[in-house]
C-alpha cells in the first residue's frame, strides 16, 4: 500500500495535497457542534451508495414501482436493509443539514470571509429538500401520491406562474406515469448532477479558508 | 516557467489585455470563436432539452365530445345523474377512467350539465326530489336547479361543462365552460 502510494506520489506529488486536505489544522474549542457538516457527508454517501443498490431493482412505472419495491422488502436479501438505510438516511440528511445551518448562522461562522459558503450551503439545503420531496414518490404508495398530489399543489398557488410550475412538476395537469419518470429523473440524475459539484465546492472552501473557531470572549 | 521571448501571438507589446479595445489580436478572436460556438453547442441542445422537459405544460389538453344518452331519456326539469367511461392518455399508458356529471334538460334542444363536484372541495353532491336543491353532504353545501348557491362554504356556483345535441344524443366534453 506505502509502496503503491509513493510510486504515485513519485509521478504526481499528490502527497502534500492530502495531507493539506487531511491534517489541517483546528481552531481551539471546537467540539462536537462542528460536527454537523461531516455527518451530513457521511449520510450523503451513504444515500448515493444504498440508492445505487436501490436503482439496481426499482423500475419506475406506475404498473411497478410498487411491486418492485415490495420485492425489494421481501424477497432481495438484506434489500430491507439497503432500503431502510435509504428511508431513514432521507430524513437523516434534512435533520443535519438544518441543524448545520442552524449551529453555523448562531456561530456567526458564515460571515466574512465565508459568505461564499454560506451561499452554496443555502442552495444544497433547498436541493437536500428536493431530493427528499421527489424521493418521496418513487414507493409509489397512497400516501406518496397524495403527498405529491398536496406538493404540487402548493406549487401552482404561486402568482403567475403557479399553473405552468405545476404542470411542469407533474409533466401535464394530472399526477401520472410521466410524473414519476421525471420524478425518477429528478431525483436520480438531475439533482445528483447539480449537488455533486456543489458539494465539492462548498467542501473546496472550507478546507481552503480553514473552519472558524467558537467566538472569543471579550 | 519564465518567458524570455516576447510570444509570437501577441500583436502588440506587452500581454493581451493591455491592448487597444478595437485591435483584433489573433488571441482575441480565437477566444471569440470559442464562445460563441460553445454557446451555438449550448443553444442547439440545451434549448430542445427544455422544450423537451416542460412541452408537457406547452400542450394545451383538448378534450374530447362524449355521448352520454338519448335526450329521450332526460326528463325536462329533473337532474339526472350519467356515468360513463373515458380513456385517458397517462404519458405512454390510456386507462378507462370512470367519470359522471349532472344532466339538467330544459328542452329538447337546450341542457345544462353540471360537473359532478361541489366547487367548495370536489365531494359528490346530488339532487333531492324533495327539496329540489343539490345537497352536498361533505359540508352542507346546496345548490338550486341553476347550479346557484344557495347555502353553505361552496365559493361559486357549479362547474357547467360543454354540451350539444347530435342526431338525438346528448354530448358533452369536460370542459368548464362558466369559468
Amino acid at each position: 500500500m506505502v509502496k503503491v502510494l509513493d510510486w504515485l506520489d513519485e509521478r504526481l506529488s499528490i502527497k502534500p495535497f492530502f495531507e493539506h486536505l487531511l491534517f489541517r489544522k483546528m481552531p481551539k474549542g471546537i467540539n462536537w457542534w462542528w460536527t454537523f457538516g461531516s455527518a451530513t457527508l457521511f449520510l450523503l454517501i451513504m444515500q448515493l451508495t444504498t440508492g445505487m443498490f436501490l436503482a439496481i431493482y426499482y423500475s419506475a412505472s406506475p404498473d411497478h414501482a410498487w411491486d418492485s419495491i415490495r420485492f425489494i422488502e421481501s424477497e432481495v436479501t438484506f434489500g430491507t436493509l439497503i432500503r431502510g438505510i435509504h428511508h431513514w438516511g432521507s430524513s437523516g440528511m434534512v435533520i443535519l443539514v438544518l441543524a448545520h445551518m442552524l449551529r453555523v448562522f448562531f456561530m456567526g461562522a458564515y460571515k466574512y470571509p465565508r459568505e461564499t459558503t454560506w451561499i452554496v450551503g443555502v442552495v444544497l439545503l433547498t436541493l437536500v429538500l428536493g431530493f427528499g420531496f421527489t424521493g418521496y414518490l418513487l414507493p409509489w404508495d397512497e400516501k406518496a401520491y397524495w403527498a405529491t398530489v398536496v406538493g404540487t399543489n402548493m406549487a401552482e398557488q404561486a402568482p403567475l406562474i403557479g399553473n405552468f410550475v405545476l404542470k411542469v412538476l407533474r409533466g401535464g395537469a394530472d399526477l401520472g406515469a410521466v410524473t414519476l419518470t421525471r420524478f425518477y429523473a429528478f431525483h436520480v440524475l438531475f439533482l445528483p448532477a447539480i449537488a455533486l459539484p456543489l458539494v465539492s465546492v462548498h467542501l473546496f472552501m472550507v478546507v481552503k479558508q480553514g473552519i472558524s473557531g467558537p467566538a472569543k470572549k471579550k | 516557467m519564465v518567458e524570455t521571448t516576447p510570444r509570437p501571438y501577441a500583436t502588440g507589446s506587452g500581454s493581451p489585455g493591455a491592448e487597444p479595445e478595437h485591435e483584433m489580436s489573433r488571441r482575441r478572436f480565437l477566444s471569440r470563436a470559442i464562445f460563441a460556438m460553445a454557446g451555438f453547442i449550448g443553444g442547439v441542445i440545451g434549448l430542445p432539452a427544455v422544450v423537451h422537459t416542460i412541452s408537457p405544460a406547452l400542450k394545451g389538453e383538448q378534450q374530447s365530445w362524449i355521448e352520454v344518452g338519448n335526450i329521450s331519456g332526460f326528463q325536462a326539469g329533473q337532474p339526472k345523474k350519467v356515468d360513463y367511461v373515458i380513456y385517458k392518455a397517462d404519458g405512454w399508458i390510456e386507462e378507462p377512467s370512470g367519470k359522471s356529471c349532472w344532466v339538467v334538460k330544459k328542452s329538447d334542444s337546450q341542457f345544462v350539465v353540471y360537473d359532478p363536484r361541489c366547487t367548495h372541495l370536489g365531494c359528490p353532491y346530488s339532487w333531492h326530489t324533495d327539496k329540489n336543491q343539490f345537497l352536498c353532504p361533505c359540508h352542507n353545501g346546496v345548490f338550486d336547479l341553476e347550479g346557484n348557491v344557495i347555502s353553505g362554504p361552496p365559493p361559486r356556483a357549479l362547474r357547467r361543462f360543454a354540451n350539444r345535441v347530435e342526431g338525438g344524443k346528448l354530448l358533452v366534453r369536460e370542459e368548464v365552460i362558466n369559468g
